[in-house]
């Protein structure tokens, strides 16, 4: 930690943050460069090539969304017309020629990776067109689960953090939709179950990235995977807390409950001495505050009724949001820039 | 390219350039950095605390509403609505210059909520079905001016404004006046580029440049989900945007001469192609993160990242085309962009940019 700091200071300090058009502009404004300089300082920036790199990966990622979004709109048309062998051709002729751009672009290009997300979700496409033209009555977990385990290889050889964030989305769905369509296991059946066992499923991913991202796996280190996955946690373990705090006590909800304190405690500690950020804190704090005024307002509306329960719990919405907005202001000055990782 | 060249330009690296150059006097420098500490010790709070602000004000706002209908201390005849209202707002406005600490601040932004609410009411009470939401929105924006100087809080501001559009658009779509709202559109986008573009030292404007930024989703949105009742067609608001994307490109490479320059002409030319088929919330999303990525605004971006994919799946319900016909639309729009970065990737001097 110690041998992180000077770089983080020289890395919040204001000259050393990236210069754009306004900062050049603020600066002739506040007459400390002369007229000659700021027209420098604009013709130096809009020469500066990070223009080229941004609109580079901006295009591949925007068309390359677009272009898919297009794929999967043609296949749910479900085209009567067309042969149910040519979409079969269509689809998996798509899904070589991105594998096999992949392979020649290779996994450490931008546009390789992209590529191969792309090849992931015309797996998911095929299996789509599969169950539109067989009708076999499978439940639709399976291609979920079928779809998840297909790429699984193509995650692990990746090293894309959007492809991994699919594939847990792909399983997420999967559990949701078995839980749905098929009968809860044995001794296994309270109705938040399935929310506590993504908590789980997701905590694992979570501490998986947070491993890699420590080892040194730069793909994974994006705050962003941070952030979506630690956030479907908390409102995976919310859910089950809130009916529990307004009284609904069956197992379910008390393990979510359970779950919600120690997720709580743990990523406090984590976020607030380990790995510094602030963002993650907060979504830990609303969770909290949400839960904690679900559990004040039952109990307050239960004591007394009319308008003066009302004022009160406006107020005590007052004060929480008041309290814990507070807190998370005085930790994100603490803790800086060095609060939002990149 | 070595190293250096691939990151993106400091402040430090651009003061020693001009130093260097003789187009600054060195001795100006620590000015300098006091200047841009001082306005980064001013840098708004994150996003995760305005919001939980903004939800604990709304959460109270909503108590203290059916408080007081509960308790049947507001008298629904005019001009009752508008003098609680009046109450709310002056106690609002008041405790929030005359104090300094969280809690006071976020009870006048729910006593704000509260006297908007009541605003509203009266302009329902005093107006028949069919001029209740002009009158609304006229009410809400007519708050939203007289407020927005007086209020001197960003979050309350960025709220007032974002009350005032959905009002507006509300009232458009009510009254089945669709020509409008392209032309609210425009007047956001026009609102964006003054406070953003043209006068972006004016830090006080920003909460309404984000708040028309957020709202120009609502315009699009409901530019695409027509059925037999609303019907809006498309073209107006791709022209819109696709000028005010050109517009933009201009800025950001200085001035119009520039779109003369090659990666420019190309950027046009693709802006046209996809105006000429594609749905406006593309557009709108790619104006939003380059805007964003050029003034280095995270909201901006963020709006625009967010915006994105949100429009796909509207657009994936929208109810009068076919999905045959929005897959080309989504496809063609998606090649128009890989094509464009084929094309750059083609060029000597965007290949060194990118290596």
């Amino acid at each position: 930690m110690s041998n992180s700091k000077p770089e983080l200071a020289k890395a919040t300090h204001p000259l050393d943050q990236p210069v754009d058009e306004q900062t050049v502009r603020d600066l002739y404004a506040a007459g400390l460069i002369s007229p000659a300089a700021r027209d420098a300082g604009l013709a130096s920036l809009r020469v500066d090539p990070h223009w080229w790199r941004w609109a580079n990966r901006s295009l591949l990622f925007v068309g390359a969304a677009l272009v898919l979004a297009g794929i999967v709109f043609f296949f749910a048309y479900n085209w009567a017309r067309m042969p149910a062998v040519a979409k079969f051709c269509l689809i998996e002729t798509g899904l070589w020629i991105c594998a096999f751009g992949a392979w020649r672009r290779g996994l450490e290009a931008t546009s390789g990776k992209v590529l191969l997300l792309s090849a992931s979700m015309l797996v998911g496409v095929l299996l789509a067109v599969y169950g539109q033209v067989y009708q076999t009555g499978a439940d639709a977990f399976e291609i979920y689960v079928l779809w998840a385990g297909l790429i699984f290889l193509w995650v692990l050889i990746a090293r894309f953090a959007a492809l991994w964030i699919l594939w847990l989305v792909v399983t997420n769905v999967a559990a949701i939709l078995c839980w749905i369509q098929v009968d809860a296991p044995q001794d296994f059946d309270f109705y938040f179950g399935i929310f506590s066992i993504l908590a789980v499923w997701n905590g694992l991913a979570l501490a998986a990235r947070e491993y890699g991202a420590a080892r040194g796996l730069a793909w994974l280190a994006g705050s962003w995977t941070r952030h979506v996955i630690w956030f479907s946690v908390v409102a995976y373990l919310t859910v089950p807390a809130i009916a529990f705090a307004v009284g609904e006590m069956g197992h379910g909800e008390l393990v979510g409950a359970i779950g919600l304190a120690l997720t709580l405690a743990g990523g406090y500690v984590y976020f607030r001495h380990r790995a510094p950020d602030t963002a993650a804190l907060g979504f830990g704090i609303l969770s909290l505050a949400i839960v904690v005024l679900a559990f004040i307002g039952k109990w307050l509306f239960e004591l007394t009724d009319g308008a003066i329960a009302f004022l009160v719990f406006g107020l005590i919405v007052l004060v929480i949001s008041s309290a814990a907005a507070f807190y998370l202001r005085r930790v994100a000055s603490i803790l800086g820039s060095a609060g939002e990782p990149d | 390219m070595n190293e250096k060249a691939k990151q993106p330009l400091t402040v430090r690296d651009l003061l020693f350039d001009l130093t260097r150059d003789g187009l600054l006097d060195e001795k100006k420098i620590p000015a300098i950095d006091d200047h841009l500490q001082a306005k980064a010790a001013h840098r708004s709070e994150p996003t995760f605390v305005k919001l939980l602000l903004a939800l604990g004000a709304w959460g109270a706002a909503i108590c203290f509403v059916v408080c007081l209908a509960i308790a049947d201390l507001i008298q629904s005849e005019f001009p009752w609505p508008f003098a609680w209202s009046a109450v709310f707002l002056v106690a609002a406005t008041l405790l929030r210059n005359l104090t300094r600490h969280l809690f006071p601040h976020q009870l006048a932004l729910a006593l704000s909520a509260v006297g908007h609410y009541f605003a509203l009411w009266g302009a329902f009470e005093i107006s028949t079905d069919q001029d209740s939401l002009a009158a609304s929105a006229s009410v809400s924006i007519v708050l939203c001016l007289v407020l927005y100087p007086l209020y001197r809080d960003s979050l309350y501001r960025f709220l007032s404004c974002l009350l005032a559009a959905a009002c507006l658009t509300a009232w458009i779509v009510a009254d089945e006046v669709w020509p409008l709202l392209h032309v609210e559109m425009l007047a956001k986008i026009v609102a964006i580029g003054l406070v953003f573009m043209v006068r972006p030292d004016l830090r006080v404007l920003r909460p309404m440049g984000y708040a028309m930024a957020v709202s120009i989703p609502a315009n699009l949105f409901l530019v695409l989900m027509p059925d037999d009742v609303l019907a809006a067609p498309w073209w107006p608001a791709n022209v819109i945007l696709a000028l005010s994307l050109c517009w933009l490109y201009q800025w950001t490479a200085g001035g119009w001469q520039m779109l003369r320059s090659e990666p420019l002409v190309l950027a046009v030319l693709a802006t046209v192609g996809l105006a000429c088929f594609t749905t406006p919330g593309v557009l709108a999303a790619i104006g939003l993160m380059v805007l964003g990525y050029a003034r280095r605004d995270q909201y901006l971006i963020g709006i625009g990242v967010v915006f994105f994919p949100t429009f796909i799946v509207v657009f994936y319900y929208e109810w009068q085309i076919s999905l045959l016909y929005k897959s080309w639309v989504m496809a063609g729009s998606g090649a128009v962009l890989l094509a464009a970065r084929k094309y750059l990737s083609l060029r000597q001097w965007a290949r060194e940019a990118v290596e």
